[in-house]
């Protein structure tokens, strides 16, 4: 075989050239993961799925029909929801109904009714999320107190009922839930990287697809922006405060998160709360029961648990943060770490 | 190589790096879109250049009526009962969407990066 001398190209060299320019694509094109975007209105809220990698918009539209489900199940507020008919006085028999029901008694055993799902009669006395809300009765809140407590609730079987007169809301870890069943069900069609935020609790499947962690910014109470930053992967976090819901009547704010054990919107000095856990119904709950124990009991709480980290902001502008978040945790501001 | 050889090279790579272009994520620019009942039903790019216009979207609770103008988009006018769109005023790049609850209507830039860099935010106010 004749070699040209002057470097013009031969049929060899002209293959070879399109072979790397192809190779070339191929590998530019292969670092580029397609992304799928999705809004649902489920829950009583908005949410946003978006998914990375091939099939992310298919797996998006499977994960909006187990959502779908979900919320025909488990809103309280529709009538022909198991919840509902829960509520009404009927026995249910829907496993996976039975299965939140379950987790919440058990997240308000553990938090001594901090977060309780009984509490439900009261939300409704005082309207939140409603234009009927307004501050009731003292009377009221005493009647409605009655019906109100997770301890007078049996263990969870199947059939279930309710005691006479009483009603749940798992609006407290359905979000968590929900969030879990999502997970599963992308990672079952091969999803590796996506972030669900369901009305602002937010799920992080698997790392970016770099590898890297994702960022989640906790919302600032006061105005827009975000006071600090959450990085990690495989994780939820989740924050709970009293500017999420609430309304004001005679100059002063009343907010949806309520003490079960008084009927009253609580007031522990804290502005929100943020539970980091790879447990996403968990996560949920404590953020609500950790933001009505208060700071002291919130941290004595954590020190005596070891699945989650939490970030807590008080109405002065302190920030603590939990030990095992000291070094994914960021903000502009000065905050305290808390030791184990 | 010859200069030929060189041109047919040249060529093969911008065609790589323009498909590549074509693929990655952000290179829809300014391009916002409407979703409704989470069905994208217009897109809208920006900055828009012409006369003010406006149309409608109509959901469960009625209709919005949306306005682009050189100013950027937002809602003129909604049925709704909360007007909680409205009150949203312009869509801002790395902020929040325009939300209307009631309706099911998303105003949103399609490819958006907030500009402080985070994926998602969390403990967001509950919309009414």
């Amino acid at each position: 075989m004749v070699r040209k001398r002057d470097g013009g190209m031969t049929k060899t060299g002209t293959i070879a050239c399109a072979a790397l320019v192809l190779a070339l694509t191929l590998l530019l094109c292969g670092c580029v993961q397609k992304q799928a975007t999705t809004e649902i209105f489920a829950m009583d809220t908005v949410m946003q799925l978006t998914a990375y990698g091939s099939g992310a918009e298919r797996a998006l539209g499977v994960a909006e029909g187990e959502l779908a489900r979900l919320d025909a199940e488990l809103s309280a507020q529709r009538t022909s929801s198991e919840i509902a008919k829960l509520n009404a006085g009927g026995a249910c028999e829907n496993e996976e109904v039975l299965r939140v029901l379950a987790r919440a008694l058990e997240i308000a055993e553990r938090t001594d009714g901090a977060y309780d799902p009984t509490v439900y009669p009261l939300m409704q006395l005082w309207g939140f999320g409603t234009e009927s809300a307004h501050v009731p009765q003292q009377t009221e809140i005493s009647d409605a107190l009655g019906a109100v407590g997770y301890e007078k609730l049996s263990a969870v079987t199947s059939p279930y009922a309710l005691p006479s007169g009483m009603a749940v809301d798992l609006g407290g870890i359905g979000k968590g839930f929900a969030a879990e069943t999502l997970r599963t069900c992308l990672q079952e069609q091969g999803i590796r990287s996506a972030v669900l935020s369901l009305g602002g609790n937010v799920t992080l499947v698997g790392s970016k697809i770099d590898g890297s962690d994702w960022t989640v910014g906790l919302q600032n109470p006061e105005g827009d922006g975000c006071f600090g930053y959450v990085s990690g992967k495989d994780v939820s976090v989740v924050t709970s405060g009293g500017y999420q819901r609430y309304f004001e009547e005679k100059g002063r704010r009343y907010w949806h998160i309520l003490d079960a054990k008084t009927g009253w919107p609580v007031e522990t000095g804290l502005s929100s709360v943020t539970i980091v856990s790879a447990d996403n119904t968990l996560a949920d709950g404590l953020s609500t029961a950790l933001f009505v124990m208060g700071l002291d009991k919130a941290i004595e709480f954590w020190r005596a648990s070891d699945d989650f980290e939490a970030v807590f902001l008080l109405d002065s502008g302190e920030i603590y943060v939990t030990q095992g978040l000291q070094g994914s945790f960021r903000s502009e501001r000065s905050f305290e770490v808390i030791a184990r | 190589m010859k200069s030929r050889s060189w041109a047919i090279l040249f060529a093969g790579l911008i065609a790589a790096l323009l498909l590549l272009w074509k693929l990655l994520p952000g290179s829809g620019g300014n391009a916002v879109g409407v979703y409704q009942d989470g069905a994208l039903v217009k897109t809208i790019y920006l900055p828009h250049t012409g006369e003010t216009e406006t149309f409608e979207v109509f959901g469960t609770a009625g209709g919005n009526t949306i306005e682009v103008s050189k100013d950027g988009v937002r809602v003129v006018s909604a049925d709704c009962p909360d007007q909680v769109c409205v009150a949203h005023g312009f869509l801002v790049s790395g902020k929040e969407p325009i939300i209307c609850l009631p309706n099911r209507l998303v105003i949103r830039f399609q490819e958006d990066a907030r500009p402080d860099g985070a994926d998602a935010v969390t403990g967001g106010r509950s919309l009414p």
